[in-house]
């Protein structure tokens, strides 16, 4: 794990180290094993092409959802703890090229004893078109508290 | 111009804000690795338990992602059918509110119901949204996350 960010060290307008995923249809599969979503357009070419239209089979959006909420988990860290999360499913990321999970800090404030950061959250497909765009709140650990 | 029909139905009206069944699930530390390795995360406090024993958590904790994995459970409430066939349905994303940690080994409660049915008219033609929201309740009764998807139809 990366070291601790505080909520003194984040400033507005700070970017989030990027996360990028590379899934190959393998985990595609995985994910619709552990949540039951069997859509085949998610694992089947031929179904993916001829039934529902598409360029080829499409990472699930919820999949994709999850490594934005990745990105946010690995960056709050032990000590911090993301309270909520909003996306929209707006694009395609497709297996076997990079989807990239990017962020950015919007607002910090304090309120009560909660250290608050507001973050901008998307995905990116390799044309760099937002594919999940959204925005996530979290509590930060402050280094004044501890 | 002829008026554009309305997708929203008295029937869809009739259901919003009603409660359906509840969906029970125990969240086991099989169902979490399953999880995390689908999502290819390696997080301890997720995955190690003596890591995990350490932390503020004192325990295993679910990542905040697994229940956002249960959007397709049956026992959720589904907007009656649109009064003339939209052939395309898509998740549409979602809100999730994260309000307790999920420890490993809790029984968890989901109450859902349909929050909003609306429609909109897009390039594509009307669109059908609904809007289910659930509330997850651990075997201490205690609220632990309340969570909207939203789905299209068009």
């Amino acid at each position: 794990m990366a070291k601790q960010v505080y909520y003194e060290d984040v400033t507005e307008g700070m970017e989030l180290p990027q996360l990028v995923k590379h899934p190959m249809p393998r985990q595609l599969v995985q994910w619709a094993g552990a949540t039951g979503d069997y859509n085949e357009f998610h694992y089947n070419e031929t179904f993916a092409k001829v039934r529902s239209n598409l360029p080829g089979i499409i990472v699930h959006g919820a999949l994709v959802c999850q490594f934005v909420r990745q990105m946010v988990s690995d960056w709050v860290g032990d000590e911090g703890t993301l309270k909520k999360l909003n996306v929209s499913y707006r694009g395609m990321n497709f297996p076997e090229q990079d989807c990239i999970c990017k962020g950015k800090v919007v607002k910090k404030q304090v309120q009560g004893d909660d250290h608050l950061v507001e973050l901008e959250v998307w995905s990116e497909n390799p044309k760099g078109e937002k594919t999940t765009p959204g925005t996530a709140v979290a509590i930060l650990p402050s280094r004044a508290k501890k | 111009m002829a008026q554009q029909q309305s997708l929203v139905t008295a029937e869809m009206k009739a259901v919003i804000g009603k409660k359906g069944k509840s969906v029970v699930v125990d969240v086991e530390k099989g169902w979490v690795k399953r999880f995390c390795t689908s999502v290819g995360e390696t997080n301890p406090l997720y995955l190690n338990e003596k890591v995990a024993k350490k932390s503020k958590y004192g325990g295993l904790i679910a990542p905040p992602g697994l229940l956002m994995g249960l959007y397709l459970v049956p026992e959720l409430p589904r907007a009656p059918e649109p009064p003339v066939r939209l052939p395309r349905g898509v998740d549409g994303g979602g809100t999730w509110t994260f309000i307790r940690p999920i420890m490993v080994g809790d029984t968890l409660t989901g109450t859902g119901k349909i929050k909003d049915i609306y429609q909109r008219d897009g390039r594509a033609g009307p669109m059908l949204f609904s809007e289910t929201e659930v509330t997850w309740r651990n075997q201490k009764r205690q609220v632990v996350a309340r969570m909207v998807g939203r789905t299209i139809r068009y």
